[in-house]
């Protein structure tokens, strides 16, 4: 349910978060990926290249790489240029006969039938006729040609038609002019080769621009071996990059994991040894044995009693070398239970009405796992810190219960309250059940310390709830 | 007939010891029984014992502290006439403790308390009582009473609680007029508690604090400072000299100030020639 809360709360940031996770991932992925690539050696990562690569190549003509996500298309391009120089020098084979007049006013050369735009086809006409001939009106006092009378076509064919002034028919006019036509049907023939020779060249370049192009329809194949290469290459970097880090970072995992361990031992030890002092803790033992001394002439069946328990608790905290060394010993609740027990019952006894006792375990718990010597310490704080230093004492309880999927084992007492004895700790019991929780349960386990409801303190350590399979060692 | 409290928190404890003097000391009259320090300073303020046996260690107030509060009940005149109580201070354990006791003469039973070694102390204490009853003689002072013991209690008492130990005071601030004067611990010659206020006298001048001579006590050097009157501290480095005035009573001159210094019945052991 809280989930679900939680869920819909979160709906307007689902998009970061989501952005955020994915981000996550790759960034996961890509140091697993440079992981793997340093731990390769540099001939392995060669051939797993080129063998990748190799494998891609036969890969993309395969179904599915080789699928094509669409139809091939033929496509024709039209020509995109446009050659106007030669266009014009070859347009002008199909231009008209030209005409050459030769008045008063000079010779005009120009087509016959476009008469009207001598000017606009001048230009052109003139890469072709004659260069040294001058195309605009020569002016008459340089003409070599006197005027002529009204022009007579002398020679029709060929396309150019000379006509001369009347009565200038002369034998050296008709010379001249044969000249002139001779040079000029020659000069024709030559920009007639060349002209032919441009449209060859158009036509070359026509075609070339209007060449027939394929299409291929998107296929995954075809671009996979470049892919393939750039992420050889790319991961080559990353390699080279990375060389040797993660093998130090391996190592230090490693040393960690160790000192944890290491750690764990050492805690548990050192809470043994301070067990041990609380409970074989000279004051109390020498009261307890006062204790027994007096009971022995006035009450001797307590007595025997007491003295067991003292026996009982001895045995328990003794710390055992299978114990100290063994797996960062797990015990029982029971156990656990078992080491409490007798110390409670020295204190009732010597402490009389001040202290009263309530261990509220169901059976079904006893096997439950449980981490050592963490309940009597817990039992100790409340005797010393809460209930012995009251005057008038008070109760202590001791309950385990299943909360959430998890054990929870509370100790409460009804004394002076946390951190108000004038014998008030140092808290470093507490941090040291603190540090063995998180070194044995991570995250999973926690001690809480509260206010009791009837005055005093509560203090309960959560854990995991697992049950010890291992008969044979808890025997 | 010597009357004795007894001071345990646990009633086993009390029973044993109360069974063990029985036997080396049959005429002692247990009055009493306390199960806390707070108890045990109340039942001897009522009942005027003439032993306390105090167990150190005790829920709510320790036996070292309770020594110190009973060193500071009021006696003599004041108490109709009861002249104090020797202090015996049980243990279990407590080494230390038990180290300082031995040094500082100091009255102490173990637990289990044996008979052979319970007897010796109690063979001491009915001394001490025999020759504080004889009339006229400036009798030994109350063990609780001499400075030494108080030094040591106070030492014993900073160690069993180290968080409630107060550094020495250095200095008295006390008003003087309108202003606040800072006067040097070692100036002042004598504190004398003046109904409500306690007064301080140097030299050169009086002022009124309101810390009572009580907390004093328990702040002071009190290897320098010795009370010889529950209203009164005097600086020993300041004593010119012990006189005796003609109803018997000892009064302390001190340099650079007239007025005399009356010293209680019960404190009178501290001034004896060597």
């Amino acid at each position: 349910m809280s989930a679900t809360t939680s869920r819909l709360a979160a709906a307007p940031h689902a998009l970061g978060r989501g952005a955020a996770r994915v981000f996550h991932g790759l960034r996961r992925a890509f140091i697993a990926y440079a992981r793997w690539l340093d731990s390769l050696s540099w001939t392995r990562f060669f051939l797993l290249a080129v063998l990748a690569i190799a494998i891609t190549g036969i890969l993309s003509r395969l179904p599915p790489f080789d699928l094509p996500w669409g139809e091939d298309r033929t496509e024709i391009r039209p020509p995109r240029v446009v050659i106007q120089k030669n266009a014009a020098d070859g347009g002008r084979r199909e231009r008209g006969p030209y005409e050459i007049r030769i008045d008063e006013k000079g010779v005009y050369i120009g087509p016959a039938a476009a008469a009207s735009a001598p000017a606009a086809a001048g230009p052109a006409a003139s890469r072709g006729a004659l260069p040294d001939a001058p195309l605009p009106p020569v002016p008459p006092s340089g003409a070599a040609i006197p005027p002529l009378p009204p022009p007579v076509p002398v020679v029709p064919d060929e396309g150019i038609t000379i006509r001369l002034p009347k009565g200038a028919a002369s034998e050296e006019v008709k010379a001249a002019v044969d000249e002139a036509k001779a040079e000029l049907e020659e000069r024709i023939a030559e920009a007639q080769a060349e002209a032919d020779e441009a449209s060859e060249r158009i036509g070359k370049a026509i075609a070339e621009s209007q060449r027939v192009r394929t299409v291929r329809a998107f296929r995954l194949g075809d671009h996979m071996v470049g892919f393939m290469v750039l992420w050889v290459f790319v991961s080559m970097i990353v390699k080279i990059m990375a060389a040797g880090r993660f093998k130090a970072e391996a190592q230090a995992v490693q040393a960690t994991r160790n000192a944890e361990s290491e750690a764990l031992k050492r805690q548990v030890v050192e809470a043994r040894m301070a067990a041990m002092q609380a409970q074989v803790e000279p004051h109390f033992l020498f009261n307890t044995l006062a204790s027994i001394d007096h009971l022995i002439e006035t009450d001797p069946g307590r007595a025997s009693r007491m003295q067991k328990n003292l026996i009982a608790l001895l045995r328990a905290s003794m710390p055992t070398m299978r114990e100290a060394n063994g797996a960062l010993g797990r015990r029982d609740l029971g156990r656990e239970l078992a080491v409490i027990r007798p110390y409670l019952e020295i204190l009732k006894v010597r402490m009389e009405e001040r202290l009263q006792t309530d261990v509220r375990v169901p059976d079904g718990l006893l096997s439950a796992d449980f981490p050592p010597m963490m309940l009597q310490g817990l039992v100790e704080n409340a005797i010393k810190h809460g209930l012995e230093p009251k005057p008038e004492g008070g109760a202590l309880t001791v309950t385990a219960e299943i909360v959430h999927g998890k054990l929870a084992v509370t100790v409460a007492d009804t004394g002076l309250g946390f951190g108000k004895a004038p014998t008030a700790g140092t808290g470093i019991g507490l941090g040291n059940i603190r540090e063995r929780l998180l070194l044995l349960y991570g995250g999973k386990a926690c001690l809480t310390v509260a206010e009791n409801p009837g005055g005093g303190t509560a203090v309960t350590i959560t854990v995991p709830y697992t049950i010890r399979h291992t008969e044979g060692e808890t025997a | 007939m010597t009357r004795a409290l007894v001071a345990d928190d646990e009633r086993l404890m009390r029973e044993q010891l109360r069974a063990r003097l029985a036997q080396v000391w049959p005429e002692l009259e247990i009055v009493a029984e306390a199960r806390n320090g707070a108890e045990a300073v109340e039942l001897t303020e009522q009942l005027h014992p003439d032993l306390v046996f105090l167990d150190i260690r005790m829920p709510g107030m320790t036996g070292v502290d309770a020594a110190r509060q009973i060193a500071q009940l009021p006696t003599d005149d004041e108490a109709g006439g009861w002249p104090g109580c020797e202090i015996v201070f049980i243990t279990a354990y407590d080494q230390y403790a038990v180290e300082a006791f031995e040094q500082g003469a100091v009255d102490y039973v173990l637990k289990p308390a044996e008979r052979e070694r319970l007897a010796v102390t109690v063979e001491r204490l009915r001394k001490r009582i025999r020759e504080r009853a004889k009339a006229g003689e400036p009798a030994p002072p109350l063990s609780a009473h001499t400075p030494d013991m108080q030094a040591l209690l106070q030492k014993l008492a900073a160690q069993l609680d180290p968080s409630a130990a107060a550094p020495k005071l250095r200095w008295i601030q006390a008003s003087v007029g309108s202003q606040i004067q800072m006067i040097p611990v070692d100036d002042v010659l004598f504190f004398i508690s003046d109904e409500k206020y306690t007064r301080v006298q140097t030299a050169t001048l009086e002022a009124l604090i309101r810390k009572p001579i009580k907390e004093l006590v328990e702040e002071l050097d009190m290897t320098v400072f010795w009370q010889i009157h529950r209203s009164t501290l005097v600086n020993t480095r300041h004593i010119a000299a012990v006189t005796r005035d003609l109803r018997g009573r000892q009064l302390v001159s001190v340099k650079g100030h007239a007025q005399k210094l009356e010293v209680s019945r019960s404190f009178s052991g501290l001034f004896r020639s060597m």
